[in-house]
Formats: C-alpha cells, sequence, structure tokens
C-alpha cells in the first residue's frame, strides 16, 4: 500500500479521507490521541481495537458529530474539520451507526425515501407527494431489492429481523451515493448466517467507494478490507496490510496477553491460530 | 373431492351475493369520501342558516386552522408548541392595528400576514435551537410575550379594552360583513389550508418532518439540515394560526388579550391532541369538540371546564390517538368484517382438500 507513503503535497488530492494529528478530550480522558492516517480512493480500510478504544469516537469526529479538540480532517482534499455532518454528507460522506439508527416509525420505504433524498434538492419540496418522485422512488425499490429487503418495503422496522435492520442501517447510508462510507461495526449482533450475508453485502459494493469500517469479528473484517489500523489507549498502534497485522506482536498482545475485553471472543481465537 | 369444491363454490356464492358483506364492503370504501361530503354539506348548511350556529361553525373552523397548523410541527415534527394562540393573536392585532392607522381592510390583511410571518422568522431562530421540553417553554414564553404586549402596550392595543373591528374586505359583490358570505369564506379558507397541509405532509418535507421527530441525528448524517426542516416548518405552523387570527378578528369584530393568553394555547393543544397528533384531519374533530364545550355545554354547566379536564383525562387512558385514533379502529373493524369475502378460496381449497393447482388457477 503505497498510499500510506508519506505523499508529496501535490499527490494529496488523491486521498479519499486523510487525518492529520487529531486529538479529541473528554475532560481528563484523551479519547483520541494525535491519530494521523490516509485512506486512498477505493481503499478497503479496517480499524480494530479494544472495547473503549476510541473507534467509534474516531467515527463521530469524522462524520463530524463531534468537534476534534485539535487536528485536521481532509475529504478528498478539502478541509471539513469544521463542516457539520450534514455538510460532510453533501461532500460525499456517509456512514452506518453501530446501534442502528433508523425511522423507527416510517416504513421501510418512506426510510429509504427520506435518504434518497438526502443530497438533492427535493428534500425541502412541500407541495408535491414524495410518491409522485418516479426516479428517486425507483432508487428506494432497487435498492431494497438489491438487498433482499424488497419484499419488506411496506414493513416497519419492528417487523424486520435483526439481519435485515443491519442490512437496512448499511442502505440508508448507500442510498446517499456516498464516496467515502464509514461503517460501524455493521456485523454486531448478527448470527454466523447474517454475518455472511452483511459480509456479501459489503462485497459488493462498488470498488471505487472507498470503505472505513470498524468490526470486531476478525473473520468478517478478513473479508472485506486488506488494510488495518490499529487503535488502543485512543492511539494509532500500528497499520499495514490485513495478514501482518495480524502477525504483529503488539497486536497480538493487545488482543490475547492482557486479558482485554476481546481475548475470550472467538475472534480473537482466530488470530490466535495465526501465532 | 366434488361434493368439498361444490360446498366452497356455495359459501363463496353466499358470501358475495349476501346484502349484508355487500353493504359492508360498501361502507368502508366509502366511508371517507361520504363522511366528507355529509360533513361538508351540514357545515354549509348551518353557516348559511345565518342562526346562532353559524357563528359556532366559524369558530370551529377558525380553531381548526391553527390546530391544523399546530398538528403540523407537533403530530409530525414532535414540536409540540405552547404558543401558537400568540401568532393567531398577532394576525388579529395585525388586521385590528392597521385599521386604526388607517388602512383598507385588503392592506390591513396584508399587514397582518407579513407581521406574522416576519415575527415567526425572528423567533423560530431561538425556537429551532432548543428540542423537547425546552423547545414546549420557549414557544410558552414567545406566546407570553406576544399577550404582555397586547395586554400592556395600551397606546397601540387598546389594553385590556381590545380593538375594534369594523370594516370587513370585500371582493365585487362579497361582502364579509355579511354573515354568510364570512361564513363561506372561512370555509373556503379552511378547505386551501386543510389541502394545503394534507399535501405538505405527504411531500419530501413532510417525510423530513417525521424523520427528524424518529431519528433527528441519522436525519442529519443522511445530509438533512435539520435546523432549516424546523424552520420552515415553525415558520408554516404560525402562519396557519396567523391566517385563523385574521379571520377571527373578521368574525368577531374585536381582538382582546383574551384571544392569546395562555387559556388559548391550551385549548390548541387539547383540540390537537384529543382530535388525534399526526393527522391533519383529526384537530379538526377536536375543535369540534372543544368548541362545543366552550360554547354549548358552559351555557347549561357552569363548571364545563371541570367536565372539559374529565373528557380529556377519559380521552387519553381510553384512547391514546385521540378521536382520530377511534375512528381508524373502527374502520379496521369494518376491513375484518369485510374481508372474509377475500381469502375464501383458500378456505375451500382447506376444507375440500383439492388440487392446489386448480384452486390457484380459478383465484386467478
Amino acid at each position: 500500500m503505497t498510499a500510506q507513503a508519506a505523499a508529496p503535497a501535490g499527490t494529496q488530492q488523491a486521498h479519499a479521507l486523510e487525518v492529520v494529528n487529531l486529538c479529541r478530550s473528554f475532560g481528563a480522558l484523551q479519547a483520541v490521541r494525535d491519530v494521523s492516517l490516509t485512506v486512498a480512493p477505493g481503499a478497503r480500510y479496517g480499524v480494530i481495537g479494544p472495547n473503549g478504544a476510541g473507534k467509534t469516537t474516531l467515527f463521530n469526529i469524522l462524520s463530524g458529530e463531534l468537534r476534534p479538540t485539535s487536528g485536521t480532517i481532509r475529504l478528498h482534499g478539502r478541509d471539513v474539520t469544521r463542516r457539520t455532518p450534514p455538510q460532510r454528507a453533501a461532500l460525499g460522506l456517509g456512514r452506518t451507526f453501530q446501534i442502528t439508527r433508523l425511522f423507527t416509525d416510517l416504513t421501510v420505504r418512506e426510510n429509504l425515501t427520506l435518504a434518497v433524498h438526502g443530497l438533492s434538492r427535493s428534500k425541502l419540496q412541500l407541495l408535491r407527494p414524495w410518491r409522485s418522485y418516479r426516479k428517486e422512488q425507483q432508487r428506494a425499490q432497487d435498492l431494497a431489492a438489491s438487498f433482499g429487503l424488497g419484499n419488506r418495503l411496506d414493513s416497519r422496522p419492528r417487523e424486520l429481523s435483526h439481519g435485515e435492520l443491519r442490512e437496512l442501517e448499511v442502505l440508508l447510508a448507500l442510498a446517499t451515493e456516498p464516496r467515502v462510507l464509514l461503517l460501524d461495526e455493521p456485523a454486531a449482533g448478527l448470527s454466523p448466517a447474517e454475518r455472511v450475508d452483511i459480509q456479501s453485502l459489503i462485497k459488493q459494493l462498488p470498488p471505487e467507494l472507498t470503505l472505513v469500517v470498524i468490526e470486531h469479528d476478525m473473520n468478517v473484517l478478513r473479508e472485506v478490507v486488506d488494510w488495518v489500523a490499529v487503535l488502543h489507549h485512543g492511539q494509532l498502534v500500528t497499520q499495514g496490510p490485513m495478514n501482518e497485522v495480524q502477525q504483529h506482536r503488539e497486536v497480538r498482545e493487545l488482543y490475547l496477553g492482557t486479558g482485554s475485553g476481546l481475548s475470550a471472543s472467538p475472534d480473537a481465537a482466530g488470530t490466535a491460530g495465526d501465532r | 373431492m366434488s361434493a368439498g369444491s361444490r360446498t366452497g363454490e356455495r359459501l363463496r356464492s353466499v358470501t358475495s351475493s349476501s346484502p349484508v358483506r355487500w353493504a359492508l364492503a360498501g361502507s368502508d370504501r366509502a366511508a371517507v369520501p361520504v363522511a366528507s361530503i355529509a360533513a361538508l354539506a351540514v357545515v354549509t348548511y348551518f353557516l348559511l342558516s345565518g342562526s346562532y350556529l353559524s357563528t359556532i361553525f366559524e369558530d370551529v373552523l377558525i380553531y381548526a386552522i391553527a390546530a391544523m397548523g399546530l398538528d403540523f410541527l407537533g403530530g409530525y415534527g414532535g414540536l409540540v408548541s405552547l404558543g401558537q394562540a400568540g401568532f393567531l393573536g398577532l394576525g388579529a392585532y395585525g388586521v385590528g392595528i392597521a385599521e386604526v392607522h388607517g388602512y383598507g381592510p385588503w392592506a390591513s390583511v396584508g399587514i397582518a400576514i407579513g407581521v406574522v410571518l416576519g415575527f415567526a422568522a425572528v423567533t423560530a431562530l431561538v425556537a429551532v435551537r432548543v428540542s423537547g421540553i425546552t423547545y414546549v417553554i420557549t414557544t410558552l414564553a414567545i406566546g407570553q410575550i406576544l399577550w404582555g404586549l397586547s395586554f400592556q402596550w395600551t397606546s397601540l392595543t387598546g389594553g385590556d379594552n381590545g380593538i375594534p373591528v369594523s370594516a370587513q374586505p370585500s371582493v365585487g359583490p362579497f361582502d364579509l360583513a355579511s354573515q354568510r358570505t364570512l361564513g363561506i369564506a372561512t370555509l373556503v379558507v379552511f378547505l386551501v389550508v386543510f389541502g394545503v397541509l394534507l399535501l405538505m405532509v405527504q411531500s419530501p418535507f413532510g417525510l423530513a418532518l417525521r424523520g427528524m421527530r424518529s431519528n433527528e441525528r441519522r436525519l442529519r448524517s443522511l445530509g438533512y439540515q435539520t435546523a432549516v426542516v424546523r424552520y420552515l416548518g415553525y415558520v408554516i405552523a404560525s402562519l396557519m394560526a396567523g391566517i385563523a387570527g385574521i379571520l377571527y378578528v373578521f368574525a368577531n369584530n374585536l381582538v382582546s388579550p383574551s384571544t392569546l393568553e395562555f387559556s388559548q394555547d391550551g385549548f390548541l393543544v387539547l383540540m390537537v391532541i384529543l382530535g388525534g397528533l399526526g393527522t391533519i384531519w383529526g384537530p379538526v374533530l377536536g375543535a369540534v369538540v372543544i368548541v362545543l364545550f366552550q360554547q354549548e355545554v358552559s351555557i347549561y354547566l357552569s363548571r364545563w371546564q371541570t367536565l372539559m379536564g374529565v373528557v380529556f383525562i377519559a380521552a387519553v387512558i381510553f384512547t391514546p390517538d385521540g378521536i382520530a385514533g377511534l375512528l381508524k379502529a373502527a374502520r379496521r373493524v369494518l376491513h375484518r368484517a369485510v374481508r372474509p369475502t377475500r381469502p375464501d378460496p383458500a378456505v375451500a381449497a382447506a376444507g375440500s382438500g383439492a388440487a392446489p393447482p386448480a384452486r390457484e388457477e380459478s383465484a386467478r
């Protein structure tokens, strides 16, 4: 991955996402400490680390929900550090949430319609029914159909299985046609069969879409990313190609040696097998 | 097998020809149009009758306009305002004050709309920054500021005495000074507001309002500037109250601080909740009930407000979705009564054990 090499100033435009010396403190707690990383366009980038490592905080800063204490974020070369979440969405940044965040009072069709209109001017149109927007309705239906929700369009989220909810969570973000997509634990709480579904959904994403994925399940992560960054106590411990990082001594200690949250999980056992 | 399928045939023919089922299915389909036309006919009749009832129906329509506006932002966007009557009063005072300063009736209507929009546009800057209970209290404060002004700015508002309004607008032969013309004009404005709000709640913006109530953070991540959504919703809701206020001042020929005192804010919220939050037509029924309480029950019962409180509590306990929820439930019962005509082939197939493919064909 040459993207990690110190790029000369001229080629900085090439990074889909660039984070420079990012810090965020909550009082005395430094949740994110001096993190710098670059993600190339079309990359499949994983972020791992034990619970409390600052992964979700990093995502919240990237998507604009949290202001960084210091540091800079660039999206396709443009400084977005001071931009709000909707402004970043308009610049092509999409995200999903670790805890499913859907519009629970709305049907699947309405959820997707809302997302499809998100970045068009029609979202503030007052005097035309949303059902009459043919193109947008078609797109909402196609999105649902392409990932097995085609016959659930008129269901409400409470009528869906957990696996379908996680799929809808990703579909909402995809509906805005992002160029960079942040996936926060897409497989959280899924059964092994559902994990395979969400995994294949992610693998089907267009290759030009830049993906940054937080995931605890190493089996899922191995399938969907080729580059991983490891966070611990808010710091970037190491990063590199997936198989190299798995061999990394410090990482193995993080996951196995110190008895941190993950050591007992089957994911960690998978890592141990590589030893 | 042939006996079984014959039973099925007979069963189907009985249900399809049964006059009861036919009537039920018919009423199920026709319920909404028939009820709307009947209501429209009754209201028009009384508005034209020129009797005491016509003023009651006028009041119902006027308060319904303000209540529907309140429901637009409260029921769909989750932002219930306790200051809606303030904007009703602002519309009414706008007309009154403009007329006192020598403007004609139409110019005064224009000024009133301008004042309402202007005040809404400015106060919205504060109101859109807060949500939940803080929003409710902020709107209460805005409403109380308006009430305080109407009460204390005596040189402009006439204080306690209010402002009498005598000049009514007219178009050609239609003069709003006539009770009947005013009644029909009120009905027309009501219908326009009703139609526009129904359209708005089904628009992409209406969907955004509902999305904001459901999950604002997610909505922002999808590219929606939710402050803009709130802002527009607030201005629209306030404008509806202002329009109601303009009709109010022509119907009553007077506006005084009691038009926008706190109890009026409360009545409007009652109309919306009693009628059914999140439906545009529910608050109309709520307005009917509350206005009848205010004007009719109060004649026979001096403690009518106590009775209204009891009715309200009972409604919240037994039908939390208001009168609208009650009617929707009745509609569902009707649906269920009608439905057996449709899955009949399947029932017959199960009973006879006939070959399913043949069944499927006959079903088509």
